[in-house]
């Protein structure tokens, strides 16, 4: 009797408890599901909100945002595009592809619009809007790395240094991408070595492995190999073997010799214009699919004095 | 008909004199033949079990049964010709599973699996009609499970698990050891109706001479791996 | 939770039933540890995705799954007793080479069937409305299995699986084919695992690399909710149990993702979900096992 009560009343507390609005007046609501905790995701999130704000959508006077974060989890991530479609926001943005993919699956059908954030590949990832045929509503910007700009980078600083060296995670949706544009850049004379890694822990041993090999090191928009960027850099130097990433900020402290990326908050910030459209009333149809090309470079001239590299003009400045 | 020839068995150890176990046995039983294993701890009895059930094969020697080799039979057909009941209750039936499953597993020794139901009204009506026979305790109580019987009572039913399925040879490894004089006397009259029904082999190892004397037809004694005497019972 | 946020919740619910009946199998039944879920559960999406894109056959890529859950989880069996390998390592060595396996199939760390037809298409061209049709089809799916797998272990076979499960020992002496059963019995519960992660491809649209981390944590927290709340007198009931559970845990998600004051985030889910199945270790004899399961 007592398990049958207990049953029961947990199941009706479940299904009863109620997403608490905070201000339900408002008249624009956005739902923001984001895969994981992240600093590049929480970048893009700070610049979705603050974009927002500059179009004149603030949070808390005309604008309310629930936001959720499913914690690595792709089954979180899937009930929380259920929630969101049960409180029938204005608009419904995801950061990272499962979190968006699970939007685009869930509002297949309906009339709310979803804009994707941080997601390399929306062709491969199902997202692109042609390839869905209107079934969903979507758009959203892209941060596929401008590859040849980071490969003229590493020509016009280092000449020399023909075999580059690629260190990127498989299980990087994007790295595998980014390995394949630069192949096809390469030109007579050039080769490019993969050093594909499965976890953090072998990143020293193979890399250690293939220093010899290469004669520069690039590392493409790769979040884990980033968070270990000063071991690698370390390891790398020993072997007088320069570093170029993809990763605006933080690399030049570390010591790599440059890098050519999109800042991540500039992304974020770019995503919360295609929202702000659609509050506006634009019709999602009508907006494209972002492809954000403007890329920062940035050196470390120091770095690049102990390396003999040349210093290419209209560059960001360094210490 | 079960022909022991000259088996021996050791175990080997590292860089020492292998020790050895048992020593050149020989012996041959015949069906109907209720045989007690007696001698004292250590003596290769328990060893000897082993072999007769085709757990492990002999260092040297042979064991015919019936004209094949016991060491060559697939564990299916060793399983359907060999029954066993161990010393310990506990571990001879499956305590989560009821009684009825119970007797199912064991009407089915050594038989294929097959996707057909398990229990059905035949099998059940068959089982009560062994407890009526034996006047069992069991009556009514097919679908409880097992683990709430007592030890001789979990034993009684090991007996008549083995029971279900014909068998060529019964084993039995100190039977009534760990059983109270009323489970002791049930359990062997299951025994004796068997002996008298079935045309089987019976070994019995134990340390009790007066259930030798009371229901066994021969004795192999075993001192220190050797078989030192083998008497039949002038009934 | 609105409606809505209720139909959701009972459809992934629904896709974590597979799950939870395949741990049940391993944990429960057959008394083998096995972690290979983690990888299979991802194996059944990837391979549902490679045969619905490459072949335009999503009811087959169901079959295929389920057949490579089964291979995957009777090589785990096949590596515990050829090699003596303890359950729980030959499960995540299975499970480990499976990360790998998967990428290949879906041929990076993602994989989309988006705008593909799944198998709701044909229903769904009728006029039914999606939910309508996933629902529905998924609780034919889950009904059909329940019932298969409840009358399988009620066969002379099945019965001889939870003997080993029980007293391996005494099932060798009943002449049951451990070895052989066991590769059956750990094969079935991955093929079921596998058809959970092949049916979530097709309803939710994608599948990911690490999909699959923590599915047999969350399959065990769904077992254990099931066997405190509610009674485990029959075999019946114990599968039944497992069902209700993983019902249960999915609420549970969904109410954390909407009581936000009272501090429960998904993050604290893990650490729920954690504690669950310490308490199902730890209280075995207290917490109601299903008569006729054997740990």
């Amino acid at each position: 009797m007592v398990r049958f009560i207990c049953v029961i009343s947990s199941l009706f507390f479940s299904i009863t408890a109620q997403a608490a609005k905070e201000n339900s007046n408002h008249p624009k609501v956005i739902a923001v599901t984001q895969i994981i905790s992240h600093p590049s995701l929480d970048k893009i999130r700070r610049g979705i909100v603050d974009s927002l704000r500059d179009s004149g959508f603030e949070e808390g006077k005309n604008l309310t945002i629930v936001f959720d974060n499913a914690q690595g989890s792709v089954a979180t991530a899937t009930q929380i595009a259920h929630k969101f479609r049960g409180i029938s926001p204005d608009v419904a943005v995801g950061i990272a592809t499962p979190s968006a993919q699970a939007l685009a699956s869930v509002f297949q059908g309906t009339s709310t619009p979803v804009v994707f954030a941080a997601v390399t590949d929306p062709k491969t990832a199902g997202l692109a809007p042609d390839h869905l045929e209107g079934k969903v509503l979507i758009t959203g910007t892209t941060d596929f790395p401008p590859v040849d700009q980071q490969i003229a980078l590493i020509r016009k600083m280092c000449p020399e240094r023909r075999r580059i060296g690629v260190l990127y995670s498989v299980g990087e949706i994007n790295a595998k991408k980014q390995v394949q544009s630069l192949k096809n850049l390469l030109k007579p004379g050039e080769t490019l070595i993969e050093i594909p890694i499965q976890s953090s822990a072998e990143i020293l041993f193979a890399l250690r492995h293939h220093l010899p090999l290469v004669d520069v090191i690039h590392i493409p928009l790769d979040n884990m190999i980033v968070a270990n960027l000063p071991s690698v850099v370390h390891v790398a130097h020993a072997h007088k073997v320069p570093v170029f990433t993809s990763h605006p900020e933080g690399v030049l402290e570390v010591g790599a010799l440059g890098t050519v990326g999109i800042d991540q908050y500039q992304s974020g910030y770019e995503t919360g214009k295609l929202v702000s459209q659609i509050l506006q009333g634009v019709s999602v149809k009508k907006i494209p699919v972002l492809f954000l090309k403007k890329a920062e470079t940035h050196i470390n001239r120091k770095i690049a004095k102990n390396f003999g590299a040349r210093l290419p003009e209209n560059t960001g400045e360094c210490p | 008909m079960l022909r022991v020839q000259g088996i021996s068995f050791s175990y080997p150890s590292l860089g020492q004199e292998p020790r050895e176990i048992l020593k050149n046995v020989s012996f041959s039983a015949m069906p109907h033949e209720i045989i007690s294993i007696m001698g004292p701890n250590g003596a290769g009895k328990t060893t000897l079990l082993k072999l007769l059930n085709g757990r492990i094969s002999p260092t040297q020697g042979t064991i015919f049964l019936e004209e094949c080799s016991l060491v060559d039979l697939p564990s299916r057909e060793k399983a359907k010709m060999i029954a066993y009941v161990g010393q310990d209750p506990m571990k001879g039936t499956f305590p989560e599973l009821s009684i009825e499953e119970n007797l199912v597993i064991g009407m089915n020794r050594g038989e294929k699996l097959t996707l057909r139901p398990a229990l059905t009204e035949k099998k059940r009506s068959e089982f009560q009609a062994l407890f009526d026979q034996f006047s069992l305790p069991f009556l009514g109580r097919l679908k409880e499970p097992v683990g709430i019987l007592s030890g001789g009572q979990r034993q009684i039913l090991s007996l008549l698990m083995a029971s279900l399925a014909p068998c060529k040879i019964l084993i039995l490894d100190e039977p009534t050891a760990a059983l109270d004089s009323a489970a002791t006397t049930k359990a062997l009259e299951i025994l004796a109706y068997l002996c008298r029904h079935r045309s089987m082999i019976v070994f019995m190892v134990t340390h009790d001479h007066r259930l030798a004397d009371q229901i066994s037809s021969r004795v192999l004694m075993l001192q220190e791996g050797c078989l030192v005497r083998d008497q039949k019972k002038k009934i | 939770m609105t409606f809505f946020q209720f139909l959701g919740t009972c459809e992934i619910a629904f896709l974590y039933m597979f799950v939870g009946l395949g741990v049940f199998l391993t944990f429960r039944v057959l008394c083998f540890p096995d972690l290979t879920v983690d990888g299979t559960f991802t194996l059944g999406a990837a391979l549902s995705a490679y045969v619905t894109l490459m072949h335009d056959a999503p009811f087959s890529s169901l079959a295929i799954a389920f057949i490579g859950g089964m291979v995957m989880g009777a090589l785990t069996a096949f590596l515990h007793f050829r090699f003596k390998i303890v359950p729980l390592m030959a499960g995540i060595i299975v499970m480990t080479a499976l990360y790998s396996l998967n990428m290949r199939v879906m041929g990076g760390p993602n994989v989309s069937i988006l705008g593909h037809d799944s198998i709701f298409s044909f229903l769904e061209r009728q006029g039914f409305s999606a939910f309508e049709t996933k629902l529905g089809v998924l609780f034919l799916f889950l009904a059909g299995v329940f019932m298969l797998l409840y009358g399988f272990l009620k066969t002379m076979t099945g019965l001889a699986l939870r003997a080993i499960g029980n007293n391996q020992e005494a099932a060798r002496y009943q002449g049951v084919p451990v070895e052989r059963l066991t590769l059956l019995g750990v094969g079935l519960s991955n093929g079921l695992v596998a058809l959970g992660g092949a049916l979530f491809l097709q309803t939710q649209g994608f599948a990911d690399v690490n999909m699959g981390l923590g599915t047999v944590i969350m399959g065990l927290a769904a077992l254990t909710i099931g066997e405190i709340l509610m009674p485990q007198s029959v075999l019946f009931l114990g599968l039944f149990s497992a069902v209700a559970g993983t019902l249960l845990y999915r609420c549970f998600v969904a109410a954390a993702l909407n009581i936000k004051f009272l501090g429960l985030s998904p993050s604290d889910l893990n650490l729920i979900t954690a504690f669950l199945v310490i308490l199902s270790f730890a209280y075995k004899h207290k917490v109601s096992r299903a008569r006729g399961v054997s740990c």
